[in-house]
Parts: structure tokens; sequence; C-alpha cells
């Protein structure tokens, strides 16, 4: 076996550069993602059948097609019928945070029903409203409960971030494809973007449980 | 006082509640005492209008209770429900607070002084999950009293936590007494009762068998029912 790393490393810090878009593509598509997720959970919840249908039905939507095929679809169908030129980063931001909502729509639920019964009547008896008693009571138990599967759906968009390079953003992996076709080496260059995405999960994952233990000593 | 009426409660076509007629006294304890599934919990889940109260109603002082504000109805549950991402102080607090009942400033004095009442001050910073089944309890009783309720009530008081506190939560409930409360508690312990029931209404079958006070109940139960109840549970 023959590696040659020492053509690449000159190109290390190139492909390292790439973490940095990986980064705000995760992060990005989380932040916009996690409130569209809450609503989407709430509105699995709600009394009114057709609020019920319309968040399952998208639920059902994102989960049934494969993530690359809603990043075409966004990012070329958007010019077609709107005739907004939509950027790469607006087209991978918009994929990322509609799709990964629908995975935490269904986290979130879960978590929500997982809280006692009781807490919704122990808030009720003490006068809350829906409302407050949700995001009060409901809600920071249920997030603490499904804190493992969020972290999973967060390390799941980091790895499927990797996507935007078909469309042409500067990620890890786009950086990695780049110096592989100008020294004519595939290997190596994968291995190095391979061993950041390695670190970054390990990185989240250690934090998480950090986080985790925390808000149970707490 | 507080009337029920014609009160009838069905679940999946099972007859919950029956026609079921009596009133609550303030000042008074009343104990809603029955064997298991003979809706005691039942009747007192209504009263918080934590289930619909229609067939029939319940009134406060001629007053439906749907014209009373939120929380003037507390209510003390078996498994006590605390919030467990909140301390103490805060489970006191939350509601009063979000209510803008009180603030920040003049709810925490009060809920010290409620904790001082049940020697919990040091347990203000804590969270629920660290304190024992009493100390989950009595925090549930402070809770619920931060509103002021004209009616409170109590769900198997005795039944999450060891028998040897009986007389303990039996002394506590009993110092809750005020000329303008009504205090209720279901239960199927006769003990309690005996200590400090002012009025006993026997249920069975989820309708009321019994409505007497606590001496004519305990000495002359009028029916076989509640007989052999009281003798049951006393051997």
């Amino acid at each position: 076996m023959h590696l040659n790393f020492e053509a690449i490393i000159s190109s290390i810090p190139l492909i390292i550069g790439g973490v940095e878009v990986t980064l705000k593509f995760t992060i990005l598509s989380l932040l916009c993602g996690l409130p569209l997720g809450i609503g989407l959970a709430l509105a699995k919840l709600n009394r009114i059948k057709i609020i019920r249908f319309i968040a399952n039905a998208y639920t059902s939507v994102f989960r049934g097609t494969p993530l690359l095929v809603q990043l075409g679809l966004i990012y070329y169908a958007t010019p077609q019928l709107t005739g907004y030129t939509i950027s790469t980063f607006e087209a991978g931001i918009l994929t990322f945070a509609l799709n990964s909502a629908a995975y935490t729509s269904e986290i979130i639920r879960a978590g929500i029903q997982s809280v006692d019964k009781g807490q919704w009547e122990a808030a009720q008896m003490l006068g809350l409203s829906r409302r407050q008693t949700i995001f009060g009571i409901i809600m920071p138990q249920a997030i603490r409960n499904t804190l493992p599967a969020l972290v999973n759906e967060m390390i799941d968009l980091l790895k499927e971030s990797s996507l935007v390079s078909t469309i042409g953003e500067a990620d890890l992996l786009r950086q990695a494809q780049k110096v592989a076709s100008e020294k004519y080496l595939y290997f190596e260059p994968l291995i190095v973007a391979a061993a950041c995405y390695y670190i970054i999960v390990m990185l989240i994952a250690f934090l998480a449980k950090r986080l985790e233990k925390r808000l149970s000593d707490a | 006082m507080l009337k029920v009426s014609n009160l009838t409660l069905t679940s999946n076509r099972n007859t919950i509640l029956d026609h079921i007629n009596c009133s609550f006294k303030p000042g008074e304890i009343t104990a809603l005492l029955g064997p298991s599934g003979s809706g005691k919990t039942s009747l007192m889940r209504c009263i918080a209008r934590l289930e619909p109260t229609d067939p029939g109603s319940i009134t406060l002082n001629n007053q439906p209770l749907q014209a009373l504000k939120p929380a003037e109805i507390g209510m003390v549950f078996q498994q006590f429900h605390l919030f467990p991402h909140l301390t103490v102080l805060e489970n006191l607090c939350y509601s009063p607070e979000k209510l803008e009942v009180m603030t920040e400033l003049t709810c925490n004095p009060k809920a010290m002084e409620m904790l001082r009442r049940f020697g919990l001050e040091d347990k203000a910073t804590m969270k629920p999950s660290l304190l024992s089944g009493g100390q989950k309890q009595r925090v549930a009783i402070a809770r619920a009293l931060m509103m002021e309720p004209k009616i409170l009530l109590f769900d198997e008081p005795t039944s999450a936590l060891d028998p040897e506190m009986v007389e303990d939560v039996a002394r506590l409930i009993a110092d809750l007494r005020a000329p303008d409360r009504i205090l209720i508690m279901a239960t199927h312990e006769l003990k309690i009762c005996r200590m400090i029931a002012d009025h006993v209404l026997f249920l069975e079958q989820g309708k009321v068998l019994e409505d007497l006070s606590k001496d004519e109940f305990f000495s002359a139960p009028q029916s076989e029912r509640a007989k052999s109840f009281i003798q049951r549970m006393t051997s």
C-alpha cells in the first residue's frame, strides 16, 4: 500500500478551510430547522384535524424523498418557478432546515408525548394557559428527554451537509475533491476530510454528553 | 357552599359517576371515602374542572365553577406532579408570576414564608427529584396554597407515602382548615378520616351511599356496604 500524504500537506489547510463552511451549514440549518420542527411537532398534536394532517403530510414528503433530490429541486426549481435566483448557500440552508424540521418534529412530538400527563393537569390547576404550559413546563422536559435524539439529528445534519458540494459550495468534501483532482490523489484528501468529520462528530457527542449530565444533575 | 347537583360522568359507555348530589361546607374537611373505582377521584377531578361537569352542575355560592379564576381551585395530586426542571422555589412562584398575580419581588418572600411554614426553607433551591415523598407533598401543598385557593383538593394524600407518615399528613391537612376554605380529600384510608374529617361521603360504583358527619358515619353507617367497608378496613 502506497500512501502519499506528503504530496497533499500543503493543501491540508485548504481542506480544513472547508470545515467552516460545513459548520456554517450545519449550525444555520439547525437554528432554522429546530423552531420549525417545534412548530410542526405542536401542529401534529393540535386538536384541529386539518392542521395535524398538513404537519404529517409535510413530514411524510420530506422523509419519503432523498435529501439530494430535495436539494436539487429547491436549487433548480426555485428560479424556474419563481424567477428568483437562489444562491447555493440559500438553497443549502433552506433544504437542510426544511428536511431537518421534518425529523426534529417527530423527535419533539415523541418527547412532548413522553411527558407525564400529570404535568399538564398540574399546570392547568395552577391556572397556566396552554401556551404557558407548553413553553414553560412541557417543552423543557420534552427537550431534555429527547436530547440524545436531537444530537443524533445534528450529527446527521453535519454529515448530510456534504451534499452541498454537489451544487458547488466549498465545504469540507468539496475542498477535498478539489485537492484530489489537482494532485491526482483521491484517497489521501478524502481521508483528511473523513478525519475532520469524525473529529467534529466526536466533539459534538462529547459536548452533548456533558450537557446531558449537567441537565440530569441539575 | 360548594354544591354538586345531578352530576353524571361517563367514559366509553361506562358510568363513572351516577347522578351525584352533595355539598361541601367552607371550614370543613370532607373525606370522599370508598373502594378503588368507586368514583371518588373522578368526583374530585370534576370539581377540579379536569373532567366535564355536564350533565349536571357544580356551583360555588350559586356561581358556576367556570366563573372562578383558574387557580381558585387547588389540587394536590397523588403523585404530586411537581415540575422537575424547576427548583422548589420556582415551583411555587412559576404560576403566580406567569399569571401576573405577583412579581418576583413579592412572590419570593411569600414562597419562602410558605416553605418555612412547612419546614422546607433549606430546600428552596433544590430540584424536586432530591426530595423525599413527604417533602414533595409539602411542596405540592405549598404550591397550591400560593394561589390562595377557595377549594383545596387532595387526591389520596397518604397512598404515595410511608404508612408511618399518615399522622403527619393528617396534621398537615388539618392545619390548612380555614373559615372560607373548602377542603376535600379522596381516600380509602380510614385512619386519616377518623383523625381529621368533619364530614364523610361514602361512594360506591359512582353513587353516594352515605353523606354523614364523621361521627355518624363511623358510629352508625346506614348502608350495608359502608358497614362492611369499615369492618374490612379496620380488621
